[in-house]
């Protein structure tokens, strides 16, 4: 299914309409001293523990990294940059899946709501990039708590809500300034309450669970043919090129939400489906089987620790907080225990804040699920658990060859903590960010924003 | 384990989360009273009778009691929430199990949740799995300026309401209450202020009132009552401001009367400390949430309770959170250590600093002896996030926590084919 037809990206870009995709990644990777961390003990979610080792890091990215002392011969010690790590850990920069920052920033009024295009049901054609306020000062706050990499998605009123972006957390003048290079879109999708509630209240479909499927459906339905639409193009004007005696086929019109589902059909943007309850999840499962796509990451999946098998069988992420409950109905059966029973499924899993609170503590959360898993006598250690907030996340935002875990030709994106990482005690004291360093409590280095400045703020 | 063999024999009561002994006397050995990060714990054993704290220290016998091993786990008094919504709200959101707010205008002041708490919820097991053995449960803002009044509740059975209701009428003021207040802040407090006059009024000329003989009062009696009290210092005036000028504008407003006041929220409070501090006027705050989410709360920082504390101000915590119930309270007595705070000032903020704002410091919140058996036993340090309950004793009970958190967690442990999910 998925071969029979080129890509819409190519097939307009054939027609000469687009020239190259818009809002492409402006983000520079700045000059940065080449660095060795030593003596320190790391963390490096690849399922490594190294109570005493180093890590080298040039132009950005890993070099080296090791046990027990530094071997100088491989190590150009003359120009390097070294941080002492004694009673220290190291671990790959934090990623958040899912955040709003920059789209709900703060000051959070409604002059400042841009995260939810809660006007119709399916709005496959916004983007998340496009509410980003690049000053929000939650960014220096994530900044804080070690978060290197945040995906930005559209709100849930919607059954399809748009298309999400991932962000170096970086300052930049734009949002193109913060975009991950490389990284794929994503699409924000909500099963339950949400969307069903939003339409409900104002008697419009969908109204009911059932409603919710059919609309997805729906849309997929509507995508598939107009990606049948566009191949009919694009063979007549194949054909024309070989014969001038065919006739061109009148080339559709675009439609900027339909090149949103087509690139989901084509597996070129990732599905993020917000979607609390295990049965919905089955349901959703189904969905992508009927259309041939893949759902990269169930987010919010409070029950997901009652599919566990399924969700490792079809390879598909679980997005979920450490201990938040009872918020809504669907959110009723959160267990603490849910990401160290996928993990022990053999699942994955990811630790996600949705919160500009929370995303600067997702340590903590890690270590509460952590703790939840080891308390039912399972498996489960910091090894484990620093996966959920690092390497998993990079996977579910497919952005895991790049980053996400302290291995050589990986970007240097760093988080040294002036302590046990899992420990409540325990503060970010330096961050890195392709080797560069962009948070220093010591020498009191910090983003600040321009709504910040002069507005007193001080942490 | 001792534990599970002393309780084999007591009874469950279905659908009760919380099932406990009688308060028979109860020795735990081995227990580890802690300073802090670095300080050297000292060993003793606690003793309860009659849910009271009789014997602390060494080398006292457990004759006549039941003995339970501390294995040096570290002890510390029931933890306090100075803000929740416990028990007043099942699941939010399109649902009808909620009663934190009131969204009517037939009255302000008189809105009593706690008049609703469910004492059987099934939230409230999983506060005590927390440490939390008590919480102040507060409506939250509805249609006023006056949201209602906000009561300490005893978990996990919250007896007798008026049994440590020191009460409180809780006031949104700040850019909430401005919202509810024909948008300004000016006018919020000019509500507040006519409340009081009124409720002056109506104290001082009951008997007026009663023959309908002094000028119509626009409140409705029950929310006159209320405000009385309050003027009279048997009820706490609990507001909730951010903005710093607000704090002083407003504490400054209230200089005529003799109030009992409470600040919460208070984000900026420490740019202006010496006009709480001088006004003997305790804070109770939100650790977590340091966002600068409005103009009142552009001060927001991280480290407010370590400077309120260095202030010499009287601090206690609250959650507040929708999201996660009572549960993160000692992660944010944690993260306030993390930035400054002292941890035993930590610790205080969640155990005697709240007994003292609510009136019950003479016997509660402390481990002494004649105070109540109200502690914590724990695996480890008491604000760590990998640390969990290992004994939990409320008024001389030992209380085994049950919650349907656990019994979901083991209905879904192994995936293997045999009985359907529902039957295991």
């Amino acid at each position: 299914m998925k071969t029979r037809c080129l890509t819409v990206a190519a097939a307009l870009a054939f027609s000469g309409l687009v020239q190259a995709a818009p809002f492409q990644s402006t983000y520079e990777m700045p000059e940065s001293e080449p660095t060795l961390i030593r003596d320190v003990s790391m963390l490096t979610a690849t399922k490594d523990t190294i109570d005493r080792g180093y890590v080298y890091f040039r132009d950005g990215v890993i070099v080296a990294f090791g046990y027990g002392d530094v071997i100088e011969e491989l190590i150009p010690m003359g120009e390097v940059t070294i941080v002492e790590g004694e009673g220290r850990w190291l671990t790959p920069g934090i990623i958040d899946t899912h955040s709003h920052l920059g789209d709900y920033p703060s000051p959070s009024y409604p002059a400042t709501s841009d995260g939810n295009e809660s006007t119709s049901p399916v709005t496959a054609e916004v983007w998340a990039e496009h509410s980003v306020w690049p000053q929000d000062p939650q960014f220096p706050q994530a900044l804080a708590g070690g978060v290197t990499t945040l995906q930005i998605l559209p709100g849930s009123a919607n059954l399809i809500g748009g298309r999400t972006v991932t962000l170096k957390n970086v300052p930049g003048r734009t949002v193109m300034d913060m975009k991950f290079p490389g990284a794929p879109h994503g699409i924000k999708m909500a099963c339950g309450e949400n969307p069903k509630g939003v339409y409900g209240k104002r008697n419009q479909s969908p109204a009911t669970r059932m409603a919710n499927v059919a609309g997805y459906r729906q849309a997929f339905a509507d995508a598939q043919a107009y990606q049948r639409e566009w191949q009919k193009y694009q063979d007549s004007v194949r054909k024309a090129e070989g014969d001038a005696t065919a006739d061109v086929a009148d080339m559709p019109e675009r439609d900027i939400g339909m090149e949103t589902l087509v690139g989901v059909l084509e597996g070129q943007i990732l599905v993020h489906n917000h979607c609390y309850r295990a049965d919905e999840m089955a349901l959703m499962m189904e969905v992508a089987e009927e259309f041939g796509f893949q759902i990269t990451a169930f987010h919010h999946a409070t029950e997901a620790y009652k599919l566990a098998d399924q969700l490792a069988e079809n390879n598909i992420c679980s997005a979920i907080w450490a201990d938040w409950l009872r918020f809504k109905l669907e959110g009723f059966d959160a267990i603490k225990e849910n990401a160290a029973i996928l993990e022990s499924a053999g699942a994955c899993a990811v630790i996600h804040s949705d919160s500009p609170i929370a995303i600067q503590h997702l340590n903590q959360d890690a270590a509460k699920a952590m703790a939840a898993g080891q308390q039912m006598e399972l498996d489960i250690d910091e090894a484990d658990a620093i996966r959920w907030i690092t390497i998993n996340a990079a996977k579910a935002l497919g952005i895991d060859r790049q980053t996400g875990s302290i291995e050589p030709g990986k970007m240097a994106d760093l988080v040294l903590w002036d302590g046990n990482p899992f420990s409540v005690y325990t503060r970010v004291e330096k961050v890195f960010i392709d080797g560069a360093l962009r948070y220093d409590r010591e020498s009191d280095l910090k983003p600040v924003t321009d709504f910040e400045l002069g507005h007193r703020r001080m942490e | 384990m001792m534990l599970r063999r002393v309780l084999c024999g007591a009874v469950l009561l279905p659908l009760l989360h919380v099932s406990s002994l009688f308060a028979d006397d109860v020795v735990i050995a081995n227990v580890k009273v802690y300073e802090g990060p670095g300080s050297e714990p000292e060993v003793i054993a606690i003793r309860s009778s009659e849910g009271v704290i009789t014997e602390w220290g060494r080398g006292f016998s457990a004759a006549g009691a039941f003995l339970y091993p501390g294995n040096e786990g570290y002890v510390t008094p029931g933890f306090i929430d100075s803000g929740s919504i416990l028990g007043i709200a099942e699941a939010e959101r399109n649902t009808y199990a909620e009663d934190q707010t009131y969204e009517g205008k037939s009255f302000s002041a008189a809105f009593d949740p706690g008049m609703a708490f469910n004492r059987y919820s099934s939230a409230i097991p999983l506060s005590l799995e927390e440490g939390v053995t008590r919480v102040l449960v507060r409506p939250d803002l509805g249609e006023q300026v006056l949201a209602g009044q906000a009561r300490l509740l005893t978990l996990p059975n919250a007896p007798e309401l008026s049994d440590e209701d020191a009460g409180v009428l809780f006031v949104y003021l700040g850019e909430s209450g401005r919202n509810k207040a024909g948008k300004s802040r000016a006018a919020a407090l000019q509500y507040l202020l006519t409340a009081l006059n009124e409720a002056q009024v109506f104290a001082s000329k009951r008997r007026d009132y009663e023959r309908n003989r002094i000028r119509e009062l626009s409140l409705p009696l029950a929310d006159l009552e209320v405000l009385a009290s309050v003027l009279e210092g048997r009820r706490k005036l609990g507001l909730y401001i951010d903005a710093a000028a607000e704090i002083e504008n407003v504490l400054n407003a209230l200089d005529e009367y003799a109030l009992d006041i409470v600040l919460f929220g208070a984000r900026e409070a420490w740019k202006v400390t010496e006009a709480i501090s001088s006004r003997d006027i305790p804070v109770v705050i939100n650790v977590l949430d340091n966002r600068p989410s409005r103009f009142e709360r552009l001060g927001a920082r991280r480290d407010l309770a370590a400077q309120l504390h260095e202030a010499g101000i009287t601090i206690a915590f609250m959650t507040e959170d929708q999201y996660s119930e009572t549960r993160m309270l000692k992660q944010a007595a944690g993260v306030a250590v993390a930035h400054g705070l002292p941890w035993q000032a930590a610790i205080d903020a969640i155990t005697i600093n709240p007994a003292k704002i609510w009136g019950i410091a003479d016997r509660v919140g402390s481990l002494e002896i004649g105070k109540e058996a109200t502690f914590v036993v724990w695996d480890g340090d008491p604000l760590e996030l990998t640390s969990s309950v290992k004994y939990l004793v409320v008024k001389g009970e030992m209380i085994e926590i049950e919650n349907r958190q656990k019994l979901l967690r083991d209905r879904y442990r192994s995936f293997e084919k045999g009985k359907p999910f529902v039957y295991r």
